[in-house]
């Protein structure tokens, strides 16, 4: 009788515990008041507002990338970039899938005919968040601090600003003449590197113009504030109810860190979470959700071009019809059917179609082993070579991309291994030109070609600079430097279109797929507009909850 | 020797354990190739930029230079700045550390309740259906993957039944209670603030019991073999023959002398959980230190490595030396030599 007693007491035990903790909650779709039974405990507390589907204010959005911090100028990361845009306003801003800039804090400006002088009319109206107005020296201030800071942000204006290139006219206007013209200038104003901050900043610089002031703090001037961060959990945002500009319509926006996608899928299939980071599922995932019931999943075009590096300074690489070979040997329908599922299209060069200076008759390559073959036997080498392609590790989609490739290669001879790294040991590798071929993929800041362009081909981009075929072509160089001098549009696209010709001839690069960009979002989530660019970018400031 | 000089010494000898540790992480983080001033400065920075970067983090000295600062700035307990948070790191850890803490004590604090009980039952009535069943479980505990309990956990609890949540560690709308311990349970009862209590408990459940299901088939099958033992000696006979009931028997007697064994693998699995667990973590969205810890060497961040490393084994060696002296409070007759 005893006996069975112990076994009893513990079993009984166990289970009063655990119906005593589950049964206070319930974690349905609108789990609307956390901890039913304790209500008599909450007199002192501001009763909790009710979260997800149950309230059209709030707003639930999670990311399985963790936050680095919100220094505008200091950070690089695009789950940093999210947040920033919302806290923060600039000159001109992007906005919905339009990637040209319109008007935020400058209400028009002018530029002079040479291009060099730049006139920005700022709104009077515009407030920081401490009530102070955003005027012409806040501007300067901005600009100053990033240019050094030197890390990204600077890295996109050094090239045609300095300290110097600012003149205050007034309190609100502003005068920012170029070294030298640089077309796409206006462009980078609406980046979040050109974040506009309260200068006020400066009490508390420190030793390093205030980067671990800022890392967790925010003086901006945008659409929502910064209410709290619990590190490694969630940023919590509030509508800032005295924006100058169209005060936001969801109040509270919790930017939750949920490591794992398949707890954030069932969050969202739960109807906690609202929308889930672009990056989170992969394209098969969202195939098996297609069709579910209060979910919708989002497609749209975007920028993101895969790519192959090849480095044209390893033998036998360096040969023009090996290169060929390899770019005939790649199965692009199959990449796009079989492992994007649909969710990329072909495409010849680095400029994305539908951006400016896109050649649409530039040459491509099709999967034809038989051409790759009587290529590789045209240089010498029918009897195949051994070769390695570089990846970073954790990307499904890269990985099948690597082995479809190394199947095919096969059939022609070309042995092919993969080697998979760490992204720094993957980033110091292919920068230092230490890898034969790399697989990587590039969406740009700003809709120019002379963006994606001076990065992949100018010489002096070679290595660090994103040039990570070490191409080198003096044709190329000198029409790229034009480019980004020439103010004339269709000129300019003359050039551009020139050098994707060159290029596709040439192959120091290979590109597998132009992306579409898939969200999944809860179907009563109104107004997310992916920008192809900035595809971080959710617009909390005019989304709405029905 | 009394206790006093007795855990005077073990801690002396923590110095030379540190150092060693301290030189292996700094020298072996430091052959990871890969260019922190590069990561830190971003994409679009040019060479120029980073080469100052390189010498204002000061990696341009030869490795032992920048070990014996980094060592040097640690005794001022200075723990540097992070590259990836921009924070001191001491901060990161302060934001990090109580959640793994918290974490663990929960399910430690399971392991025990359910662990030990069900080893004892095991033992005393080896080979019936009680002690199959405790065998059982605690193999399936052991074998499962922690990534995949988890996930079935939520599916379950989550998803289906809709009675815990799925991640984190207080409901969304809830602020976390002001910071005294940095233990959510813990800073709810100083404040008295029940609601978040409630949360806070609720979250801890299925990460809690994930953690605990290796440590509960553990520790049910020591506690089993180590109690078999015990259960066969004359004294166990004489308290049976003398009329002593059963409970009092087995826990009093009979656990008590076989607790050694059970207590040193206690001590290892806390020491070992205090590390954070990445995949709980990651499962559960947990803001841990085995989480922080990965980060940090992906980011090549390696103020944060360091300090993650001697704090996990600062941890490790007084957790041992707790055990240590708990062994006499159980056993009298030990001496600390």
């Amino acid at each position: 009788m005893k006996r069975k007693s112990i076994l009893f007491k513990v079993m009984t035990m166990a289970l009063i515990l655990l119906l005593a903790l589950t049964g206070c909650n319930k974690y349905n779709q609108d789990s609307a008041t956390p901890a039913g039974g304790e209500n008599k405990d909450q007199k002192n507390e501001t009763p909790a507002e009710p979260q997800g589907s149950g309230n059209p204010e709030v707003f639930n959005f999670a990311t399985n990338q963790d936050i680095p911090h919100l220094d505008p100028h200091g950070t690089a990361a695009n789950t940093s970039f999210r947040v920033t845009y919302m806290l923060y306003d600039r000159l001109v801003t992007y906005d919905g899938t339009d990637t040209e800039v319109k008007p935020q804090i400058a209400e028009k400006w002018d530029i002079s005919d040479d291009g060099l002088t730049y006139t920005f009319y700022l709104n009077k109206e515009a407030k920081f968040h401490d009530g102070s107005p955003v005027t012409a020296e806040a501007v300067q201030y901005s600009f100053t601090r990033a240019i050094d800071i030197g890390k990204s942000a600077a890295g996109q204006f050094h090239k045609v600003i300095s300290k110097d290139s600012f003149e205050i006219v007034d309190d609100y206007t502003i005068k920012i003449t170029l070294d030298q013209p640089f077309a796409p200038f206006l462009k980078t104003l609406g980046t979040v590197f050109a974040n506009i901050v309260n200068p006020k900043l400066a009490d508390n610089h420190g030793n390093d113009l205030g980067e671990s002031y800022l890392a967790d703090k925010e003086m901006g001037s945008g659409p929502y504030v910064l209410e709290s961060w619990d590190r490694g959990q969630k940023i919590v945002l509030k509508a800032n109810e005295d924006y100058w500009g169209e005060v936001p319509k969801l109040k509270t926006v919790n930017i939750m860190i949920v490591n794992e996608p398949s707890t954030a899928r069932l969050m969202l299939e739960k109807g906690e979470v609202d929308l889930l980071d672009y990056t989170m599922l992969s394209p098969d995932v969202m195939k098996q959700m297609e069709g579910t019931e209060g979910i919708d999943i989002i497609t749209q075009p975007g920028y993101q071009i895969d790519d192959i590096a090849i480095n044209m300074e390893k033998k036998p690489l360096d040969n023009v019809k090996v290169r060929q070979a390899l770019a005939y040997a790649v199965n692009y329908d199959s990449i796009n059917n079989d492992i994007l599922l649909g969710a990329g299209k072909r495409i010849g060069g680095i400029i994305p179609e539908g951006m400016f200076g896109y050649n649409p008759d530039v040459k491509q390559y099709d999967f034809d082993l038989d051409k790759a073959k009587a290529l590789l036997e045209e240089a010498g080498l029918g009897n195949g070579f051994e070769t390695e392609i570089l990846i970073s590790e954790n990307n499904e989609v890269r990985k099948n991309i690597a082995v479809m490739m190394q199947s095919d290669l096969k059939k022609i001879g070309i042995d092919l291994k993969i080697k998979t790294l760490a992204w720094p040991t993957f980033l110091e590798t292919v920068t230092s030109g230490g890898h034969q071929l790399a697989l990587a993929a590039w969406t740009p800041d700003y809709a120019d070609p002379d963006y994606n362009l001076w990065y992949f081909a100018h010489s002096s981009s070679k290595g660090p600079g994103f040039n990570l075929a070490f191409y080198e072509n003096s044709k190329v160089d000198q029409l790229l430097e034009e480019g980004r001098k020439t103010v004339d549009e269709g000129r300019r696209e003359e050039v551009y279109q020139e050098i994707q010709a060159i290029m596709s001839e040439e192959v120091p690069y290979i590109f597998p797929a132009q992306r579409l960009v898939q969200a999944t979002q809860r179907s009563w989530v109104k107004g997310y507009e992916i920008n192809p660019m900035n595809t971080w970018y959710v617009p909390f400031q005019k989304m709405t909850k029905e | 020797m009394d206790a006093l000089r007795y855990t005077l010494k073990r801690i002396l000898l923590m110095i030379p354990i540190l150092i060693g540790i301290s030189m292996l992480t700094f020298f072996i983080s430091n052959t990871i190739p890969g260019d922190p001033a590069r990561l830190a400065a971003g994409p679009y920075a040019d060479a120029k930029v980073i080469e100052e970067l390189q010498e204002k983090m000061g990696l341009n000295d030869p490795v032992y230079i920048q070990y014996f600062r980094y060592m040097k700035s640690l005794l001022q307990g200075d723990l540097g700045n992070s590259n990836y948070s921009h924070q001191p790191v001491m901060e990161d850890i302060k934001q990090y550390f109580p959640a793994t803490l918290e974490l663990t004590f929960f399910s430690m604090f399971i392991t025990i309740l359910i662990g030990i009980p069900l080893g004892v039952i095991s033992a005393s009535k080896k080979d019936k259906i009680a002690d199959q069943f405790a065998r059982v479980l605690a193999l399936i505990g052991v074998a499962m993957p922690a990534f995949w309990l988890g996930i079935i956990l939520l599916l379950f609890f989550y998803l289906k039944l809709g009675v815990l949540p799925g991640s984190g560690r207080l409901d969304t709308g809830l602020a976390p209670p002001e910071t005294i311990t940095g233990m959510y349970t813990i800073d709810a009862i100083l404040t008295g603030n029940w609601t978040v209590f409630t949360s806070a408990v609720i979250h801890l459940i299925l990460p809690g019991i994930t953690q605990a299901a290796v440590t509960i088939g553990m520790i049910t099958r020591m506690t089993r073999s180590s109690m078999l033992e015990v259960l066969r000696s004359d004294y166990i006979r004489t308290a049976f023959a003398k009329g002593g009931s059963e409970r009092r028997v087995l826990y009093g007697h009979a656990l008590r002398n076989g607790m050694m064994p059970i207590m040193t693998l206690l001590g290892m699995t806390f020491g070992h959980s205090l590390g954070g667990s990445v995949l709980v973590e990651s499962v559960f969205s947990w803001p841990g230190l085995g989480k922080y810890a990965v980060n940090a060497i992906t980011y090549l961040d390696f103020p944060a490595v360091m300090a993650v490393t001697i704090l996990i084994a600062v941890l490790f060696i007084i957790v041992n030396l707790v055990i240590d002296i708990l062994y006499q409070v159980v056993d009298p007759r030990l001496n600390y030599e």
